[in-house]
C-alpha cells in the first residue's frame, strides 16, 4: 500500500518529502540541538575575524603584562602563557578546524567513494579483491600510530596533518559504499537496466550511486566530529599546527602542564572541541533518521 | 509450420558454491513459435528464474544452445548485438523493486530509448506517452515517482518500459506474483491484448498453474533443473502423465465445485524438494514418487513423445 | 464444533495517525468464532485483515470495540481491547499465533531448540525441569512430522527449508495448547505441495486438540479447502460471510462476485478484466458503503449509508442494499 494521499507529480513529492522530513527531523530535539549547534560553529567559524573581540590575538601576539588572567568580563575565557586572549583564539581555531574538516572529506569521500562503487560492482573479480584488500591494509594499522608516523617523517604541520588523516580516513568510505553497492546491484532495478542495455557507466552512476548518497553525506557529517577529534589529537602531541596558528588541541596540550591552577586555557578549548564534535554527531544522528526508510 | 522464435538445447547453468555445485538448469529444451506463450512452470529450486535470465542474458550457459531467431544468444548481455537487446525483453518478478525509487516514471521509460540511439527528448517524451497509454496509464504518470504508484501501476509500468523497444518477445518472470488477484486480472487481461496487437511471443514464468490454464498455449512443467513435462494446455490439464505433474496439479486449492472436478484426486505429498547441491541419483523424483519403479534411482529417464505435442520425461512412458 | 463462543469481536475500529493523516484501517469489524471452529478472514492486501488479527494478540491496539475472549484460564470473558489489570498476562497464552515468512519468524541467532524451550518456559512456568520441557519440545517436533527432532533442535532456522520452519513455527504454537490459533498468511510464502502438506498438518492437529483457528489469508481457494465459516473483508469491512462452499459458488456481494470472477480458474473460460478502480485512500474513505465507488450496481443509498447484513440463509450473510 502506498501513501497515495501525498502530492503525484514529483515536483510537489519532493515539497512533501521536504516538509516530512523537516518534520521528522525536528521531532527529536537532540537533532535540532545538533543542527543549531553546527550552525553556531560554521557562523563563528567565518566571521570569525568580526565576532570575536581580539582578531589580532588569532596571529602572533603578544602582551606580557595580560598573561594568564583568569576569566573575566575583558578576556571572557581568561588569556593564555602569552597574553592572549583565549576566547579569540577558540573562535579563530574552529576556522582551522572546519578548514581542515573540509579539505580531509573532499580529498576523502570522491575516491573513497569511486573504489567503493567498483569493488562493490565488480564484486567477486580481481578488481575487488585488489581494492578491497588495500583498503584493509590501511585499516588494520592503527589510526594514531599512522598519522604519527606520516608527520614524523614529513615533519610536523597542519598539512601534513591532513595529509595523515586523509591517508587514515577514505578505507571507510570505501567499505561503506562497498557494503551499499553489494547489495544493491542484485536489485531489479539494476537488471533491468542492464538487461535494456545500458552501459556499466550508466549503471553506476545514474542508478546505483544516487541510493547510496544518503547513507554517505550522514556519514559525512558525523565524520566532521572525528576528524576535528584526530586533528586535535595530532595538535595536542606537537604534530600538528605549529605556533602561532590558534589549533584546538595544541591550545589543550599548551595549557595542559598547569592544570589545575590555569584551568582556563586547556578547559576552554576543550569544550570547544566538545561543542563541535557534540554538534556534527548530533546532526548525523538526526540525518541518519531522517534518511530512513519509513513504511507507511 | 510457424517459425520458432526461440530455441533452447540441452541448457544447462551451473553455478559453484562452497557447498558443492548447484545444478539449477540440467539439460533443458524446449522451443516457442512466434506470437505463442509457453508456460514455464515450477516450484522453488526448480531452475524456471534462471532460465529465463539465462535467455536474457543475466546469466551466461554452462553448456547447451540458445537460439533467438536461429541466431545464438548464450551471451552475457553485454556482448549481444543492439537489435537481440531490442527485441528481447524481459518483466521482472516485484515490481516495487524494479522501478529505481530515485527516478522519475519517464526516465525510467525513456532509458531504454535513449540506450538505443534517440537522442531527441521531445520525440522520446512522445513515445513515453503513447507507451503509458498502450498499459493504460494517463500521461499524468510520467512525473510521478515510482514509490508513489501502487502494485498495479507499478507493474504497468516495468511492462510499458519492456515495451519501449518494440520487442517480438518477452520473458514475464512471476510479473504478478506479488499482486492482488483483482488486479492480477487485469495485468494479465492488458498483457493478453498486448500479445495480440503487437504480435508478440511470451515465455511466462510462473508456479500458479491455474493462471497458465488461462493464459498459456503450451505448458512446461521443471523440477529440481529438467524438464518433467510439455504438452498443449488442455491436453496437459486434462491429461497430466507426469507423478510430478499429477502431484502439482492436485496439490492447487480451488475455488469451485466444477474445478475440483477437474482436479485430478489428491495425491499425498510426500517429503520436501531436496537440496539442489545433492540431487537424488537417475530422475531427480523418485524420492518422492508415488509411481517409483526398481529403475527410477538408477537411470535418469529421456524425453519421449506420448502424442503430438505431448512429451514426457518417466519411465513409465519409455517402452 | 461446539457452539460456545471462543471470540467474539464487536465494531471493531482501528485508525492509525500518519503524519498528518489519520487512516481509518479498520472500520466496524464484527465477527464471531465458536469452540473448535476454522474461520477465514480474506481480503486482498491491504484491506485491514492482517490488522484485525494483530488486534487480537494485542500487537495493535484497536481505536474502539470490542474483542471478547472466553479465557478458560479465568474462567471468564476478557476484553482484550480494554484488558483489566493482570487478566491479559494471564489469558495471552490461550491465544497464539504463526505469521507468514517462516523464516522470519523465528529468531536467526538462536537454536530452534532454545528459542522452543525458552519459549515453552515462560508459557508454562509450572512446567517441571529443563529435562522435561525437553522432552515436551521432542513431541511437539514429532506432532508436526519433522523427521529427526533432536537434530532440528541443534539447528538454526536458516539451517532448514520454508516448510521446515514453518513446522516449527506450527509445533511451537500449538505447544502449549492454545485456545485459539491465529494464522496469519502461513504458507503464502511456501511451494504449493508444501503448502498442502501444511495445511493438512494443520487440520489434523487443531482438529484432534479442539483448537478453534482463524486463517486470514488472501487466497479464497485454500479456505474453501480448510475452513467452516468465511468472512470476507474489503476495505476495512466485512461485506459478505458464511459457509465457504455457498458463498463462492453463490457469490450475492458485488465485491465477492468481482473477485471470484478475477481468479483464474481450471475450467478454463479466459479472464475477467478485474474489478474497476482501487483500493481507497485510507484517510478519505468512501462515505456509507465502501465499496461503492467501485460497484456497477452503485444505488443512491449506497453511498450515504452502510448497508447492514441480510441473512440470506443461516449459512450465507450478505451486507449489501441490492438485497
Amino acid at each position: 500500500m502506498t501513501a497515495r494521499y501525498l502530492p503525484q507529480t514529483l515536483r510537489g513529492f519532493q515539497t512533501e518529502r521536504f516538509k516530512e522530513g523537516y518534520s521528522k527531523f525536528t521531532r527529536n530535539p537532540f537533532s535540532v540541538i545538533g543542527l543549531s549547534l553546527v550552525l553556531l560553529v560554521i557562523f563563528l567559524a567565518i566571521f570569525a575575524p568580526f565576532v570575536t573581540p581580539y582578531p589580532e590575538h588569532a596571529g602572533s601576539y603578544v602582551n606580557f603584562k595580560e598573561i594568564n588572567k583568569p576569566p573575566s568580563w575583558k578576556h571572557l575565557f581568561g588569556t593564555d602563557l602569552v597574553g592572549r586572549d583565549v576566547f579569540s583564539r577558540v573562535i579563530f581555531a574552529y576556522r582551522y578546524s572546519l578548514l581542515l574538516a573540509i579539505t580531509v572529506l573532499s580529498l576523502v569521500v570522491p575516491p573513497g567513494v569511486l573504489l567503493g562503487l567498483l569493488a562493490g560492482y565488480y564484486h567477486g573479480t580481481w578488481i575487488d579483491y585488489t581494492i578491497m584488500r588495500i583498503t584493509d591494509i590501511f585499516l588494520a594499522v592503527p589510526p594514531l600510530i599512522l598519522a604519527l608516523a606520516v608527520t614524523s617523517v614529513l615533519g610536523p604541520s597542519m598539512l601534513n596533518a591532513m595529509m595523515a588523516v586523509c591517508l587514515m580516513w577514505w578505507p571507510w568510505y570505501v567499505r561503506l559504499v562497498y557494503g551499499l553497492v553489494s547489495s544493491l546491484r542484485n536489485e531489479y532495478y539494476v537488471h533491468a537496466t542492464a538487461v535494456i542495455g545500458a552501459s556499466n557507466f550508466h549503471i553506476l552512476w545514474r542508478e546505483i550511486l544516487p541510493n547510496c548518497v544518503s547513507s554517505i553525506f550522514t556519514k559525512m557529517s558525523l565524520d566532521v566530529g572525528w576528524v576535528i577529534m584526530l586533528a586535535a589529537a595530532l595538535s595536542f602531541v606537537g604534530l600538528g599546527a605549529q605556533a602561532p596558528t590558534p589549533d584546538l588541541g595544541t591550545m589543550i596540550s599548551d595549557g595542559a602542564t598547569f592544570l589545575p591552577d590555569l584551568w582556563w586555557m586547556s578547559m576552554f578549548p576543550s569544550i570547544g572541541v566538545l561543542i563541535i564534535v557534540l554538534g556534527f554527531n548530533l546532526l548525523g544522528d538526526g540525518l541518519r533518521d531522517l534518511f530512513a526508510l519509513e513504511e507507511i | 509450420m510457424t517459425d520458432k522464435i526461440l530455441r533452447v538445447d540441452a541448457l544447462k547453468k551451473h553455478f559453484k558454491t562452497k557447498h558443492g555445485t548447484v545444478r539449477a538448469v540440467d539439460g533443458v529444451d524446449f522451443d516457442i513459435d512466434s506470437g505463442e506463450t509457453l508456460g514455464l512452470v515450477g516450484e522453488s529450486g526448480s531452475g524456471k528464474t534462471t532460465v529465463g535470465y539465462t535467455i536474457i542474458g543475466l546469466h551466461v550457459p554452462t553448456a547447451g544452445i540458445v537460439l533467438f531467431k536461429g541466431e545464438s544468444i548464450a551471451l552475457p548481455v553485454a556482448k549481444r548485438s543492439k537489435s537481440i537487446k531490442r527485441e528481447l525483453q524481459i518483466v521482472f518478478q516485484n515490481p516495487g523493486s524494479s522501478l529505481n525509487p530515485r527516478r522519475r516514471i519517464e526516465e525510467i521509460i525513456e532509458l531504454p530509448l535513449r540506450v538505443h540511439g534517440r537522442n531527441d527528448h521531445r520525440n522520446n517524451k512522445q513515445r513515453v506517452v503513447e507507451l503509458l497509454r498502450k498499459v493504460e496509464l494517463s500521461s499524468d504518470y510520467a512525473s510521478k515517482a515510482p514509490t508513489t504508484l501502487s502494485g498495479g501501476e507499478q507493474a504497468r509500468v516495468t511492462i510499458a518500459r519492456a515495451l519501449a523497444t518494440d520487442p517480438k518477445f518477452i520473458i514475464l518472470d512471476e510479473p504478478t506474483a506479488a499482486l492482488d488477484v483483482s488486479i492480477q486480472a487485469k495485468i494479465i487481461t492488458m498483457l493478453i491484448e498486448l500479445q495480440q496487437e503487437l504480435s508478440l511471443s511470451y515465455l511466462f514464468v510462473s508456479h500458479d498453474l491455474s493462471l497458465m490454464r488461462n493464459v498459456a498455449d503450451r505448458v512446461a512443467i521443471m523440477y529440481l533443473g529438467k524438464i518433467c513435462e510439455v504438452a498443449r494446455t488442455a491436453e496437459f490439464f486434462q491429461n497430466p502423465l507426469h507423478p510430478y505433474s499429477q502431484m502439482l496439479l492436485s496439490s492447487i486449492p480451488v475455488v469451485s465445485d466444477e474445478d475440483e472436478k477437474l482436479r485430478p484426486k489428491k495425491i499425498r505429498v510426500v517429503g520436501e524438494i531436496p537440496s539442489p547441491v545433492d540431487l537424488p541419483s537417475g530422475c531427480s523424483f523418485h524420492p518422492r514418487c508415488p509411481k517409483k519403479m526398481s529403475i527410477c534411482p538408477q537411470v535418469d529417464p529421456t524425453m519421449v513423445a506420448v502424442e503430438a505435442e505431448h512429451v514426457v520425461r518417466c519411465h513409465l512412458f519409455e517402452d | 464444533m461446539g457452539r460456545e463462543v471462543v471470540l467474539r469481536i464487536e465494531d471493531l475500529h482501528v485508525v492509525f495517525n500518519v503524519l498528518k493523516a489519520k487512516l481509518k484501517v479498520v472500520d466496524g469489524v464484527s465477527l464471531t468464532a465458536h469452540s473448535g471452529e476454522r474461520l477465514g478472514l480474506v481480503g486482498e492486501s491491504s484491506c485491514g485483515k492482517t490488522t484485525c488479527g494483530r488486534c487480537i494478540v494485542r500487537l495493535v491496539q484497536p481505536t474502539s470495540g470490542q474483542i471478547l475472549f472466553a479465557s478458560k484460564r479465568l474462567g471468564e470473558n476478557i476484553d482484550v481491547a480494554n484488558p483489566e489489570g493482570r487478566k491479559w498476562y494471564e489469558a495471552k497464552r490461550e491465544i497464539q499465533m504463526i505469521f507468514q515468512n517462516p523464516g522470519a519468524s523465528l529468531n536467526p541467532v538462536f537454536t530452534i531448540g532454545t528459542q522452543f524451550m525458552t519459549a515453552l518456559r515462560y508459557a508454562r512456568p509450572e512446567a517441571i525441569n529443563d529435562r522435561g520441557i525437553r522432552r515436551r519440545v521432542v513431541e511437539a517436533l514429532k506432532e508436526v512430522q519433522l523427521p529427526d527432532p533432536e537434530r532440528i533442535l541443534k539447528s538454526y532456522p536458516f539451517q532448514l527449508s520454508g516448510g521446515m520452519n514453518q513446522r516449527v513455527s506450527i509445533a511451537m504454537a500449538l505447544a502449549v495448547e492454545p485456545e485459539l490459533l491465529i494464522a496469519d498468511e502461513p504458507t503464502t510464502a511456501l511451494d504449493v505441495t508444501v503448502q498442502n502438506q501444511i495445511l493438512e498438518l494443520l487440520y489434523a492437529l487443531v482438529k484432534r486438540k479442539r483448537t478453534s483457528v482463524l486463517y486470514i489469508t488472501h487466497n479464497l481457494g485454500v479456505i474453501r479447502e480448510i475452513a467452516d465459516t468465511v468472512y470476507v473483508m474489503y476495505a476495512g469491512t466485512i461485506v459478505e460471510h458464511g459457509n465457504p462452499r455457498e458463498i463462492f459458488s453463490n457469490p450475492l456481494h458485488p465485491y465477492t462476485q468481482g473477485l471470484m470472477e478475477a481468479i483464474p480458474k481450471l475450467a478454463a473460460g479466459g479472464f475477467s478484466k478485474g474489478i474497476p478502480g482501487s483500493i481507497p485512500n485510507y484517510s478519505e474513505p468512501p462515505s456509507g458503503c465502501r465499496f461503492h465507488p467501485r460497484c456497477s450496481k452503485q444505488m443512491q443509498i449506497c453511498v450515504e449509508e452502510r448497508p447492514s447484513f441480510v441473512e440470506v440463509s443461516e449459512d450465507h450473510k450478505v451486507a449489501c442494499f441490492l438485497l
